[in-house]
């Protein structure tokens, strides 16, 4: 079997997930970010002013540099796809899945996420330490069933950060911690969670002075393309009141009348040990570990995943024992969702090829009378904690 | 080498097996196609004790089974019972389903599915929404009109009202083999669009390159972890 010939198979298969598989994520993003385009700045006042005459109503809920990302490719979209595309992003009736050309606008509002993930390999292939080591990431990478689903059949852009965390830990790792912080930061005006990787790269670094540097540096590219925005309730309302800091500040326990919050304690003791054990300042762990206990601690969307998967596919490619954990983690994260009140991470992602299966419920709703998943739910919330802590305890133990 | 058969066939699997999906899934899936709708809905229209809300209809399809309808429960206040008839000519009830007030959303599409009606294609019907515990004036439940006859193949029964009721039919399908032929048909529609037949082979070419490029070009790194 050819090398060659495998790796036109690998990108086949995105092609093909890309082109025919749908969550209406991806056009309701891309339909509200196409405002940019008519010359709208600020989405989340247009969107509330105009509700009563736009055909999607609901609230943009990302930061504006996501707006202006989606909004400019968008833009290029429509050259490529042809206008029929903002017609079909604007339709929300009940035939809008039959529209004639789904497959190619699919395709095309998806090509930033293929340029990232090779990016994004390409990078992750030159963390092998031997060459058997980046044969196995680049094939465990290529060929990784969630990566066909998370990036391309989800369809949201978390590979983005995703892409943006890898670089700062590769810059990290070369000591070049500034910029590390800037791409970290430009990942955290994308999505949240990269910020929180930013105090790892900051006490990486030796000296007050420069970790101060490092630290604003990665706050200041965060908070710039959100600075024209702070004033206006609607973006706060949005984002902010809709951000991932409500879903991790979820899980804990209330003591008088204050809470415990899981995340911040397991965070804070992360990032405290790293800051006082120079000797023990692993990168790669560290950004493992925040990121599998945002996962772990939350109430997290399928797509999250996306962010886990280029950490996990260096600790496989370097040890067999990390696959078991893995697989139990992904694997319970997905039951948990499939769980969930909503057709789109299953069958309905098939409705592309089928409008009709878009109709069908979420595979909860075949159940009647509707069963109490609570606990069903809970253990296996409990299994993806037990595995993902065992993960982070097996991580120390082979770097120590 | 072996391991790479292997991931050739594992790659294989990732493109045949969402086909067995989508093919199962077609067949013992679909249990609801559309068949008609109107669903501009410029204004709301209240549903009393006095005041039910009816509209006539005839569905395209035989099997017909569900009947979507934008309904608006302000604040989700109401809480009575909102009762979904389906009467024939002779005004004998065909169908009929219960749902509560608490089930209704402050303005959302609400599904009624009942047992399909085997030769429904062509056929005048009546659909009735009453609301028997709800008084004119408390918290009531809204359905969605046009304000003109923008559903000229039925109309409201009630002589004051010039629109249609906002609504979705679906039927249920009677031949498998119909549905398999819709999705290849779609298939081959979506697929031999002109840009598409452009557009899918540039990007698998153009990425096939990239890969070969960026995957042969790994440096020499520096050690991955301090």
């Amino acid at each position: 079997m050819k090398p060659n010939k495998l790796i036109f198979l690998a990108v086949l298969l995105r092609v093909f997930f890309a082109a025919l598989f749908y969550h209406p994520d991806i056009k309701s993003q891309y339909y509200q970010s196409g405002f940019f385009t008519q010359g709208v700045i600020n989405i989340y006042s247009y969107i509330s002013q105009n509700k009563s005459q736009l055909p999607y109503t609901d609230t943009f809920n990302y930061p504006p540099l996501v707006y202006f990302f989606l909004g400019s490719w968008h833009k290029v979209a429509t050259v490529i796809a042809g206008p029929d595309l903002t017609a079909w992003l604007s339709d929300w009736g009940s035939r809008a899945l039959f529209h004639p050309n789904i497959f190619l606008n699919l395709l095309v509002l998806k090509f930033p996420y293929l340029i990232a993930e090779i990016y994004l390999l390409k990078i992750l292939i030159n963390f092998g330490r031997s060459e058997d080591e980046k044969s196995k990431i680049k094939w465990l990478w290529l060929f990784n069933p969630f990566v066909f689903y998370c990036v391309y059949a989800i369809g949201q852009f978390d590979i983005l950060p995703s892409l943006t965390t890898v670089v700062a830990l590769n810059m990290a790792i070369k000591k070049q911690f500034t910029r590390s912080a800037l791409v970290l930061g430009l990942g955290a005006a994308l999505k949240t969670y990269p910020i929180l990787l930013l105090p790892i790269v900051v006490f990486s670094n030796s000296g007050w002075k420069k970790r101060l540097v490092t630290l604003a540096a990665g706050l200041l590219v965060m908070f710039i393309p959100m600075l024209p925005f702070l004033g206006s309730t609607e973006f706060r309302a949005s984002v902010l009141g809709s951000s991932l800091g409500q879903r991790i500040f979820a899980s804990g326990f209330t003591v008088s009348d204050q809470r415990v919050i899981f995340f911040v304690v397991a965070y804070v003791i992360l990032v405290a040990n790293y800051a006082k054990k120079p000797e023990q300042r692993l990168i790669l762990p560290s950004f493992t570990a925040v990121t599998l206990l945002i996962i772990l601690l939350s109430q997290f969307h399928i797509q999250w995943l996306v962010w886990l998967l280029p950490f996990f596919t260096l600790f496989i490619s370097r040890s067999r024992q990390f696959l078991t954990f893995s697989l139990f983690i992904f694997f319970s994260a997905l039951g948990l969702n499939l769980l969930l009140k909503d057709q789109f991470v299953a069958i309905g992602l098939f409705s592309a090829l089928n409008p009709h299966l878009g109709t069908i419920p979420p595979l909860v709703a075949f159940v009647t009378p509707p069963p109490d998943l609570t606990l069903f739910s809970s253990i296996i919330r409990s299994t993806l904690v037990a595995f993902g802590l065992l993960f982070i305890k097996e991580m120390y133990d082979v770097k120590s | 080498m072996s391991n790479l058969k292997t991931l050739y066939f594992l790659g294989l699997t990732y493109l045949i097996v969402p086909v067995i999906i989508l093919i199962f899934l077609t067949v013992f899936a679909v249990k609801r196609i559309p068949d008609s709708s109107q669903e501009i809905s410029e204004r709301l229209v209240p549903i009393t004790r006095t005041h039910p809300v009816t509209q006539s209809i005839i569905p395209v399809n035989n099997g017909f089974n569900t009947v979507v309808i934008y309904l608006r429960n302000k604040m989700l206040l109401n809480t009575d019972p909102l009762i979904f008839y389906l009467t024939d000519t002779q005004n004998q009830v065909l169908r009929q389903l219960t749902i509560s007030g608490r089930n209704i959303g402050d303005g959302e599409t609400i599904r009624f599915q009942f047992p399909p009606l085997s030769d429904s294609a062509g056929k005048l019907y009546t659909i009735r929404l009453e609301a028997p515990q709800t008084n004119f004036g408390s918290n009531i439940i809204e359905a969605g009109f046009s304000n003109s006859d923008t559903y000229p193949e039925g109309s409201s029964q009630d002589i004051q009202e010039t629109g249609d009721l906002s609504f979705q039919f679906f039927y249920r399908p009677e031949s498998k083999l119909v549905l398999l032929q819709n999705l290849f048909s779609r298939f081959v529609s979506q697929t031999l669009s002109v840009r598409f037949l452009v557009v899918f082979p540039v990007t698998l070419v153009v990425l096939y390159f990239l890969y070969l490029k960026f995957l042969q070009s790994g440096k020499s790194h520096i050690p991955a972890d301090r």
